[in-house]
C-alpha cells in the first residue's frame, strides 16, 4: 500500500500539496500543523521585484466559495530566495514555487534566479486573473503560451509545469501548447474571474472590481478541466479547484491528475490537508489499492 | 492558536438592538489570549465558508472563558445570533499582535462596535498599575448604549458622546475629545475608520495605538487578503500593505496610510 507518487521524477510521499497563494509561510504554518507531511508545498507566487499588490478590500464571500484580488502581493525573488527559502527548505518536503511575471523576461529572470536553488519544481503562473499585464494574458493565447514556456524551459534546472486559467474557450488547447512547447506537467485550474457588489455602498466589492472565484462551487468546473486536459496530454497533471476532503481529492485522480493541491480549504481550516491525505490512505486501504497511481485517470 | 470545533456556548444575548454578547467556554484559547487579540467564528454553513474575526472583549482566564460583543451585520452574524446557550460553535485563536500596553496615563476611545475590545484592555491597565489615570472615550449612536458600567468599573474617567445627543457630549467622540482640550497621554483606539482618521490627526503629539479591520480570507496569515496600507518610503510607491490579521489588528497611527472615501 503506497500513497508515493513520481512526477517528472520528483517522488512526493503523497500526492497532496497546497495551491499557490493559501500556504503562507513556512514559519508562520509549522506552528498551525505538521506541514512536513504534505507531499509538496506550493508557495505563493513570486516575482522578480517586490509587486505592492491590490488595493483592498481583497476577499469577498460567495456561496460555497470565495473572491479574492490579492493581485500577487509579493517581496520579490531575491527576499524570497533570503527570507522563506531557507526555513522552506528545512521542512523536510518538495518545494514548488510558483512563478509570475509581467513580462517574458520577468519569468525567465525568476527561474534563473532558482537554478541555483533547492527548489524541487518550479510552476508557471500564467493565469492570474488579478494583475492587467503579463499572468492570465499569456494564459489566454496558445501561440503566447508556446513562447513563453518555450522560453522559461530552456531557463530551467527543475521540473517545469504550466498553471493554466480556466478563463478560457479551450483549457485543452492551452495544455496542449504547453507540453508541445517542452512543459514537463500541468497545473489547473486557477481561479474563476468574477465579482460582487456592496449594495449598502452601491460600489463593486473588491478594490480590483474582479476577483478570483476560488472554493467548494467551482470544484465541478475544475473537474471537467482536468478530465478534458487529461484527454489531450501525456505530461503529469497537478489538479485542484475546491477540494476539501479526500473524496474530492479521489475524484480528482479518477479524473487524470497525478497529484492534487488544496487551496481555499487551508485558509478555512489550516490542517485540513492533513485530513485529506489521511482520507486518502483510508481509500487506498478500504479498496485494496497497491498503490494510489492506480486511480488516477481511471475514470475515462 | 488552537482550533476547537466545538467551544460550547455559555449565553448568547442580546444587549441592544442587534448586539449581542456571547460568552464562550474555551479554556485553552482563553489561557493564550491577550487584549486586542481577536478570535475566527465559523458559521459552518456552505453560505459563508469564510472566517468571522471578532475581538476579544473580556477574558476570564480562570474559568476559561471568552466573551464577545458582536453586531449583526450580515449572513453570518445572523446566524450567530440565532444560537443558543449549550449549542457549540468553532473557535480558532487567539489571533492577531494585540494591544501592546505602555506604562503612565491612557486614554481609550471606542466608537460603536469598536469598543468591546477595549475592555479587557481597560482591565489589563488596571490589573498592570492600579493607581494609573485611564479615561474613556466611548462613542454611540444614540441612547441605546453598552459596556458603560464596565467600563465605569474599570477607568477613572468615563466619557460618552452621541450621534444625537440623547446621552452625553452631542456629537461623535473626535468633537467631544477636541472640546476637553485633545490628547496628551497614550491612546488606544478602536472603531469606524473616519474616527480613527480622525484620531491620527488629534493625536500628532502622543502615541496612538488604532485597532483596524480588514476583510478576511483566513485571519492566520495565509493568504495576503486582510490589506493594510502602511508608510514605507523603501517601497516603490511609497507604502507598503500589511497583513491586518497578522501585522495588525493593531497599528502605530503613524505607520498608516489613510485614505479619503467612505471605507
Ligand atoms: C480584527 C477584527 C475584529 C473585529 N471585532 C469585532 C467585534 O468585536 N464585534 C463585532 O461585532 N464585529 C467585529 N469585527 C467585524 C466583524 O468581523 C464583521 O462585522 C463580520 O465579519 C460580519 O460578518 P457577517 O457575516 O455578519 O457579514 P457579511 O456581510 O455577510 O460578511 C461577508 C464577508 O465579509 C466580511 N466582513 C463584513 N464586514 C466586515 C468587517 N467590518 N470587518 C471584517 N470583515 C467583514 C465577513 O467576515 C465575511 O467574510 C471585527 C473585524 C476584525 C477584522
Ligand atoms: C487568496 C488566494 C491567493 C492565490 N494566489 C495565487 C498565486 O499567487 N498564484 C497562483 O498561481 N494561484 C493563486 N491562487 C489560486 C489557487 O492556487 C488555486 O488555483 C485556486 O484557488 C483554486 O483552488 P481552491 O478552490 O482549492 O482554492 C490563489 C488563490 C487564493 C484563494
Ligand atoms: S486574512 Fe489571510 S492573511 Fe490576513
Amino acid at each position: 500500500m503506497s500513497l508515493n507518487v513520481s512526477l517528472s521524477g520528483i517522488e512526493w510521499k503523497n500526492p497532496v500539496t497546497t495551491a499557490s497563494g493559501t500556504f503562507g509561510t513556512a514559519k508562520e504554518m509549522s506552528g498551525l500543523y505538521d506541514i512536513s507531511r504534505l507531499g509538496a508545498i506550493t508557495v505563493k507566487g513570486v516575482a522578480p521585484m517586490a509587486w505592492s499588490g491590490n488595493p483592498p478590500p481583497r476577499i469577498g464571500e460567495t456561496y460555497g466559495g470565495m473572491l479574492n484580488a490579492v493581485g500577487l502581493q509579493n517581496g520579490g525573488i531575491d527576499s524570497f530566495v533570503n527570507d522563506e527559502l531557507p526555513d522552506l527548505l528545512a521542512v523536510g518536503t518538495n518545494i514548488i514555487v510558483n512563478v509570475c511575471g509581467r513580462t517574458m523576461e520577468d519569468y525567465v529572470a525568476v527561474i534563473e534566479r532558482l537554478s541555483t536553488e533547492k527548489v524541487d519544481m518550479l510552476e508557471l503562473n500564467i493565469s492570474c486573473p488579478n494583475v492587467s499585464k503579463g499572468g492570465i494574458a499569456f494564459g489566454t493565447n496558445s501561440e503566447l503560451t508556446f513562447e513563453l514556456v518555450k522560453m522559461c524551459k530552456q531557463a530551467a534546472r527543475q521540473p517545469l509545469y504550466v498553471k493554466l486559467s480556466p478563463n478560457v474557450t479551450d483549457i485543452a488547447e492551452i495544455a496542449t501548447a504547453a507540453e508541445a512547447a517542452g512543459a514537463d506537467g500541468i497545473t489547473l485550474i486557477n481561479t474563476l474571474l468574477g465579482m460582487s457588489i456592496d449594495i449598502k455602498r452601491k460600489k463593486p466589492l473588491l478594490g480590483n472590481v474582479f476577483g478570483g472565484l476560488s472554493g467548494p462551487a467551482i470544484m465541478p468546473v475544475a473537474l471537467r478541466s482536468v478530465y478534458q486536459v487529461y484527454k489531450k496530454v501525456s505530461i503529469p497533471i497537478i489538479g485542484m479547484g475546491g477540494i476539501s476532503s479526500a473524496e474530492d481529492a479521489v475524484m480528482f485522480l479518477m479524473a487524470g491528475a497525478s497529484a492534487v493541491a488544496v487551496g481555499t480549504a487551508n485558509l478555512i481550516k489550516p490542517g485540513i490537508v492533513l485530513d485529506i491525505i489521511d482520507g486518502i490512505e483510508d481509500y487506498v486501504k478500504e479498496n485494496g489499492l497497491k498503490s494510489i497511481t492506480d486511480i488516477v485517470g481511471i475514470a475515462h | 492558536m488552537i482550533d476547537v470545533e466545538k467551544a460550547i456556548i455559555l449565553e448568547n444575548t442580546e444587549l441592544i438592538h442587534d448586539v449581542y454578547r456571547m460568552r464562550i467556554n474555551s479554556p485553552e484559547i482563553a489561557e493564550l489570549c491577550k487584549p486586542g487579540q481577536f478570535v475566527n467564528l465559523y458559521t459552518g454553513d456552505a453560505s459563508s465558508i469564510l472566517p468571522r474575526p471578532i475581538s476579544i472583549c473580556r477574558l476570564d482566564k480562570k474559568l476559561g472563558v471568552i466573551t464577545l460583543l458582536y453586531r449583526i451585520e450580515g449572513k453570518g452574524t445572523r446566524i450567530f445570533a440565532g444560537l443558543k446557550a449549550d449549542d457549540s460553535i468553532r473557535v480558532f485563536g487567539p489571533l492577531g499582535n494585540g494591544f501592546k500596553v505602555q506604562n503612565g496615563t491612557a486614554v481609550l476611545i471606542g466608537g460603536g462596535i469598536g469598543i468591546p475590545p477595549l475592555l479587557e484592555l481597560a482591565a489589563d491597565l488596571r490589573r498592570t498599575d492600579p493607581d494609573r489615570i485611564i479615561t474613556a472615550y466611548l462613542g454611540y449612536r444614540d441612547k441605546n448604549i453598552f459596556l458603560a458600567d464596565e467600563f465605569n468599573e474599570l477607568c477613572s474617567n468615563v466619557e460618552i458622546a452621541t450621534d444625537d445627543g440623547s446621552i452625553g457630549f452631542h456629537g461623535n467622540t473626535c468633537d467631544l475629545i477636541k472640546s476637553q482640550g485633545g490628547i496628551s497621554a497614550t491612546a488606544y483606539a478602536c472603531g469606524p475608520i473616519p474616527m480613527l482618521r480622525g484620531l491620527s490627526k488629534l493625536a500628532q503629539n502622543s502615541k496612538l495605538f488604532l485597532s483596524l479591520e480588514e476583510r478576511m480570507g483566513c485571519g492566520f496569515g495565509a493568504c495576503v487578503g486582510c490589506a493594510v496600507k502602511t508608510a514605507n518610503t523603501a517601497a516603490e510607491q511609497g507604502f507598503h500593505y500589511k497583513r491586518c490579521c497578522m501585522d495588525g489588528p493593531v497599528f502605530i497611527a503613524d505607520d498608516l496610510v489613510f485614505e479619503d472615501g467612505d471605507r
